[in-house]
């Protein structure tokens, strides 16, 4: 798995961003500045996430209209992952559910 | 042109037609099953999931009540989920007059032994405390033999269904006319072939008024846009079905609200999502339950629903022309009694006769109704 997902990002043709790291459910991960939260979760191996019934999920469309790949992020729910820059010290909670907005 | 021969062509792969033509073939009819698109694509697949049976026109709620009981075994004899829960609906009820009218509806249903029961304003929000307790209602109605299902889950299921039971179901295929001859029905015409039988059924939906015009036949029925809007997931928030004056809501076992409004009258059978959905929606759904103002919509869909002139469904044999049934007419509350309307027809078509009494859903009650009716819908 760690080398087909090293394999993702494409190599050195490319000018990459810096480095910089986010925080993914209290892990840090390394992630370059240009990316989406979504290809920084896949570059990491993290292709799925939960929700509340137990069943996994995945980014899908990574084009910002299925909204499977609503997350948590810096304290804000219903947030698209796909549509998200990484930033240093983002911090992601991949749960889905818009506790926050339940009141 | 190539000809089919069988004993039954259904036409229209709904959930009325699909369970018509399954409940045939298990008794052992050679059935055609033709749809213009595929299984359950239109207000099957389109609508707002409530398997209900309070809150009817008195003739349907026998149907109902045996209906619910072929939904607790669907699952199973189809081998495949449909997410059919029976965790209640709750009609709200907004002013004096509903409640007094809630009351006589209750008294008749609980007659009929449905498991009804009148809620005052504090029980409701017991049930539903998504509710905002200062909600101006006078009341709710609970019955908790109610519940939901997932319609794509059962228009999923209902192909491998229908093809272990030897229905030769053929999509993406629309009838263009029915040809008649001596008195009775003799094909049903696509552009690929001419179904020849014994016996036809119109279950087209918004479509079957086209198809009842090439008979020379008159079916007043106009149509309606559904919309519902669709929310992001939310952790366990609304139980059951719920409705009130100008739409319904329900939560899908993902944790997506399903906000349903009020259906639109239309002349043009398009189905792109109105403005007015949403502002219907941001209008009416935060009065009743206030923390939706907050929540985010992520996506929308309409369906068609087809209004008989008197809210009754229509399922009869056509007068004067032999060989052709009709089932059409539901007015958005026909995914409750699908199944049982499917067994009905198949026992009318089979024994001449069936288990349940159908006269109140006559065509020919219109005959003495001046039909307010629009001129028919026309596809766009």
């Amino acid at each position: 798995m760690t080398d087909s997902v090293k394999a993702m990002r494409i190599g050195p043709v490319s000018d990459r961003g810096a480095s910089l790291e986010i925080i993914v459910d209290g892990d840090p991960i390394q992630a370059y500045s240009g990316e989406t939260v979504a290809a920084a979760l896949m570059a990491a191996g993290r292709w799925t996430h939960q929700i509340h019934n137990g069943r996994p999920l995945a980014a899908f469309c990574n084009i910002g209209v299925c909204y499977s790949c609503l997350m948590t992020i810096n304290g804000v729910s219903g947030v698209r992952a796909c549509q998200t820059h990484v930033a240093d010290g983002l911090i992601i909670e991949t749960r889905r559910l818009a506790k926050d907005r339940l009141k | 042109m190539k000809y089919y021969d069988s004993d039954v062509v259904v036409v229209g792969a709904g959930i009325m037609g699909a369970f018509t033509a399954l409940r045939l073939a298990q008794r052992k009819r050679t059935v055609f099953l033709l749809d213009k698109g595929d299984i359950g694509r239109e207000s099957t697949g389109r609508c707002g999931g409530g398997v209900r049976q309070q809150y009817r026109d008195p003739a349907e709620l026998p149907l109902a009540m045996k209906a619910i009981d072929i939904w607790a075994g669907l699952a199973e004899e189809f081998g495949e989920p449909l997410e059919y829960r029976r965790h209640g609906s709750l009609k709200l009820l907004h002013n004096d007059a509903e409640l007094e009218e809630a009351q006589a509806r209750v008294a008749r249903e609980r007659e009929s032994a449905l498991d009804v029961d009148l809620l005052t304003p504090a029980e409701v929000v017991d049930f539903a405390p998504a509710i905002g307790s200062d909600t101006d209602l006078t009341g709710g109605t609970l019955c908790m033999t109610d519940g939901t299902a997932n319609p794509l889950l059962l228009a999923r299921a209902l192909g491998p269904a229908l093809d272990r039971t030897g229905v030769h179901v053929n999509t993406h295929e629309p009838v263009r006319r029915f040809i008649e001859a001596d008195g009775r029905v003799v094909s049903a015409i696509t552009d690929q072939a001419e179904y020849r039988a014994e016996t036809f059924v119109n279950a087209a939906g918004s479509w079957a008024a086209g198809l009842c015009r090439s008979l020379g036949l008159d079916l007043p029925c106009s149509a309606r846009k559904s919309q519902l809007l669709i929310t992001e997931p939310l952790s366990p928030i609304i139980r059951g079905f719920i409705s009130f004056g100008n739409g319904y809501i329900r939560q899908a076992l993902d944790g997506n609200l399903h906000l349903g409004v009020r259906g639109l009258p239309i002349d043009v059978l398009e189905k792109s999502l109105t403005y007015s959905a949403l502002i219907d929606a941001g209008r009416f759904f935060p009065k009743i339950f206030p923390f939706i103002r907050n929540i985010n919509i992520i996506r929308g869909f309409t369906g068609f629903t087809t209004w008989s002139p008197d809210g009754r469904p229509i399922i009869d044999k056509a007068a004067g022309l032999d060989g052709f049934y009709l089932a059409t007419g539901f007015c958005g509350h026909g995914f409750c009694l699908g199944p049982m309307v499917g067994q009905l027809l198949a026992e009318w078509i089979c024994d001449g006769s069936s288990t349940l009494d159908l006269s109140q859903f006559s065509w020919t009650r219109f005959n003495q109704i001046k039909s307010n009716a629009k001129s028919q819908p026309r596809e766009d």
